[in-house]
């Protein structure tokens, strides 16, 4: 084995050189570039496309678009640490295989105020109304096209759920996917990891690409430094294709399944006298299958539609509560060009989802199985009240849900662009958290807290409330985004919400209970909505392009939340740990390097301050860290390139997050090395 | 640090040997390949479209001084190409026409170019430039962000690292030329229906 790692090692190191000169002479001067026709330089990939003076965005919203050149340069290995790079979204990992991911506060583990949108179709467990990203986020990253993620509400078009933030992921084209590529990468956290690819087309006017991907991540370290148990390893395999059926009309079907297996220290309730939970090494099983098309037909260059059908079957199996979930999807939508100054949009959606969760001691949901609805409708306005300097944006969307009846989530924006350099936007907003299935059904043993020997166990317990209302929102925002020529762009975001009927649990009479033995007294705990709260910040980002091979990005994120209960509730616990869920000052810088010979620098340092009152016990502070990842990129030729990246590096491990309300033990986060080939052919 | 990893460490190698040895079939399998190699510039490519439009656009037979007349490539402003387009045009010809190269200074008559590249150089004085194009049948072609809602005719593309174009028929049909269907077919098109060539 020896002999030939060393063998191929010289090897690899004696063709380098041999290689580079071979390549060098047909660089560019030798080809007859007259026998080029249309079609192929239309495909050529060229090696320097200078990046144009680029229209500053017309939105009027807080949006940060992370492309899939962001994505090979941060060196992320997931969705999550790709989210990293966007100022107001909170991204910290709990153990191997969980992150707590929201916008602008209120970060958890069964965060409920974001929405994710894969293609557009919406991923989301009606369980915590909110996202299990290590079933949907294992995507190939090299299939992404861009991740456009919009701080703020997005209730008008995207309906509840969108209240803090949007982040919709795109997959490339299959055009854009033609031939082959195989991804090989190992390291001492993501090891052996891998994805083949294949597309082409299938007949003119339609491409396909298939894939498969595995990985296999390691353990992390548990709170005292060892094993966490909480390694990783899934297999995800998926197909898209697009098709042109006739000049008016296009088909886009995808679909994926993946399976896995991961680890967690999960809390557990051994029995009713028990004082609380105990963390015990959990395997869980997870899997996803999805299937998705979208069918766009153009009337005109002003008049379009496209209708979206989606299925998704999702497996969480947690061996606490086990939850098998299918949702199925329509979403129609029209836009059309009015006149010559208003552009519409207008939809219709409507879902389904059924559910079975199983429970254990710990946790179980009553009623175990539900089945609810959702009808919505949207219609949006954009006008130019002058056209290229002032638009304002009208809408609104009604939606019917079997929790909480009929919604209405309005929104009106403003955008001026006094000239080519400068925007300057406004918004406001209501957007609202609609209940969930554990907002309303779940059951929850938290621990015998009896102190007198010899009593009955006196157990605390958490009930969900069928009464549950809504959570509200308005937002108020205000944006202002600047070019200073080519080489330096700047976006600054504010806003102030105001929400109201968040989450409190709340005391209610106590009872006695015979089963489970020994006949025990109950202590219960309700959510409620009986409490409000203020948060405000500040996003500002910048884009530096020094030289043409040197760009830096810095980017500042502060953040306050200032909770209150109403008078008539006893809980003394939620507002403080929601006010220190999220840093108060988040600041990072990425930085981008491009050397001769197709080799590339990068580098990104994240400075995140402290939370207060998080833990089991709700006093613990996370301290603040810096992270750091570097990574070297080696593209040999047009088809291969070689990196070798390191995340965490500024040390060995660090605390992210610990939850109150979560079901798991945190992890610390290790530093981390790999090495990856891409080949395309 | 521990030693914390889910498969037994007698694996490592094994993937480690694995992946140098698909590195080394990479390597091979490149060389291979390494001499159909092409890297190309941006200028480069965008060099080749302006031969190959010459190649899809019928123009009204005042154009041409006579039957034999040289097609005029011209280039308005800074020249971006370098040695890319002598090399393209150098010995070709196109529809019987020689190609001959013009580099415009400012405030010269730019009407006597049947293509004209409008530099990013002149953006600033593009609507002196088009203005003074008014009525002729001069193809313009730039890559200024903006391009064809100014009026010119063709604009670049910068399109996942690739080249590609938009065309404004609008602006082709008032100053006469008829594009090819296959052109137009290629192209993004802005500024009303399409007229197809012969039609």
């Amino acid at each position: 084995m020896a002999k030939i790692m060393s063998y191929s090692l010289a090897l690899l190191f004696l063709g380098v050189p041999a290689l580079a000169q071979k390549s060098e002479p047909v660089r560019g001067s030798t080809v007859d570039l007259s026998t080029m026709n249309i079609e192929d330089l239309m495909n050529v990939q060229v090696s320097s496309v200078s990046k144009k003076e680029e229209k500053l965005s017309r939105t009027a919203a807080a949006i940060f678009v992370i492309t899939q050149e962001d994505i090979r340069r941060s060196g992320a290995t997931s969705i999550p640490d790709a989210l990293r790079m966007v100022p107001g979204v909170n991204v910290a990992q709990i153990n191997g295989s969980t992150w707590a991911i929201s916008a602008r506060g209120f970060n958890q583990q069964f965060s409920n105020k974001l929405l994710v949108m894969i293609d557009g179709r919406v991923v989301y467990t009606s369980t915590f109304a909110g996202v299990f990203w290590d079933n949907n986020s294992d995507f190939p990253l090299e299939d992404i096209t861009r991740i456009e993620v919009i701080r703020g509400p997005g209730g008008t078009i995207w309906g509840a759920n969108a209240v803090d933030g949007v982040i919709s992921i795109f997959t490339k084209n299959s055009t854009e996917t033609r031939g082959g590529m195989v991804v090989a990468e190992g390291g001492n956290i993501d090891q052996e990891s891998g994805m083949v690819q294949y597309g082409g087309e299938l007949k003119a006017g339609t491409d396909y690409r298939i894939y498969t991907k595995y990985f296999n991540r390691a353990n992390l370290l548990d709170l005292n430094g060892q094993n966490g148990r909480d390694g990783w390893h899934q297999l995800r395999g998926g197909f898209r294709l697009d098709s042109t059926l006739s000049s008016k009309d296009s088909l886009m079907a995808e679909g994926d399944i993946t399976t896995g297996r991961e680890g967690e220290l999960g809390f557990v309730l051994p029995s009713i006298t028990s004082p609380g939970y105990l963390a015990e090494s959990e395997q869980i099983n997870i899997s996803n299958s999805s299937l998705e098309s979208i069918w766009r037909h153009v009337y005109s260059a002003r008049s379009d539609t496209s209708l979206q059908v989606s299925f998704d079957r999702g497996k969480h199996r947690d061996p606490q509560n086990p939850e098998t979930r299918d949702t199925l999807d329509f979403d129609f939508q029209h836009h059309i060009a009015l006149g010559v100054r208003q552009d519409v949009v207008w939809g219709l959606g409507y879902r389904y989802t059924t559910d079975l969760i199983l429970g254990s001691l710990t946790v179980f949901e009553d009623p175990p199985s539900s089945t609810h609805q959702i009808f919505d409708g949207f219609f949006q306005d954009e006008i130019a009240l002058v056209p290229d300097r002032l638009y304002l944006t009208g809408g609104m969307k009604l939606e019917h849900n079997d929790y909480s009846g009929f919604e209405f989530m309005p929104s009106i924006r403003l955008a001026w662009a006094p000239n080519a350099y400068h925007m300057v936007w406004l918004a406001v907003s209501r957007a609202l958290r609609a209940p969930s299935r554990n907002d309303t059904n779940l059951v929850l043993n938290i621990g015998n807290f009896s102190t007198s020997p010899g009593g009955p166990p006196e157990l605390l317990r958490l009930y969900g409330n069928p009464q549950y209302h809504d959570e509200r929102l308005i937002a108020y925002e205000l944006g202002y985004r600047t070019a200073f020529g080519n080489h330096l762009s700047v976006d600054l975001a504010a806003y102030y919400n105001n929400y109201d009927n968040l989450q409190t649990t709340e005391p209610d009479a106590p009872f006695a209970e015979s089963t489970p033995a020994p006949a025990h007294v109950v202590f219960p705990l309700t959510y409620e909505n009986l409490m409000h709260g203020e948060t405000h910040g500040l996003e500002i980002t910048a884009n530096w392009k020094v030289t043409d091979r040197w760009t830096v990005a810095p980017g500042y994120t502060f953040e306050a939340l200032h909770m209150h209960t109403d008078p008539t509730s006893a809980d003394t616990v939620t507002g403080p740990f929601v006010e220190g869920a999220v840093p108060d000052h988040t600041a990072q810088i990425r930085t981008h390097f491009g050397l001769r010979r197709g080799l590339a620098l990068d580098a990104s340092a994240y400075e995140v301050s402290r939370l207060n009152n998080q833990g089991p016990s709700s006093n613990v502070t996370i301290p603040a860290y810096t992270r750091i990842d570097a990574g070297f990129t080696w593209k040999l030729w047009e088809e291969t390139s070689f990196s070798l990246v390191g995340q965490n590096l500024s040390k060995d491990h660090h605390l992210e997050f610990e939850d109150v309300n979560g079901a798991l033990q945190s992890s610390q986060i290790r530093r981390s090395a790999y090495a990856k080939v891409t080949w395309r052919f | 640090m521990h030693s914390v990893g889910r498969r037994p460490s007698r694996l490592r190698p094994r993937f480690v040997a694995a992946l140098l040895m698909l590195l080394l079939t990479l390597h091979l399998i490149a060389t291979q390949k390494g001499q159909a190699q092409v890297a190309l510039t941006e200028y480069q490519v965008k060099a080749a479209y302006l031969f190959n439009f010459l190649k899809f656009v019928e123009y009204p037979s005042e154009s041409f001084a006579d039957p034999l007349a040289p097609f005029v490539i011209g280039i308005a402003g800074e020249d971006p190409f370098g040695s890319a387009l002598p090399q393209v045009v150098t010995g070709k010809t196109v529809q019987g026409r020689d190609l001959v190269l013009r580099f415009y200074r400012a405030g010269e008559d730019l009407r006597g170019a049947h293509i004209l590249f409008i530099s990013a150089s002149e953006k600033k004085r593009l609507p002196v430039i088009l203005s003074g194009l008014h009525g002729s049948s001069v193809l313009t072609v730039s890559d200024m962000e903006g391009f064809l809602d100014a009026g010119g005719m063709v604009q670049f593309l910068n399109e996942n690292d690739r080249v590609r174009f938009a065309i404004n028929v609008e602006a082709t049909g008032r100053a006469r030329l008829k594009l090819s269907s296959k052109l137009l077919s290629l192209a993004k098109v802005v500024g009303g229906e399409v007229k197809e060539a012969g039609k």
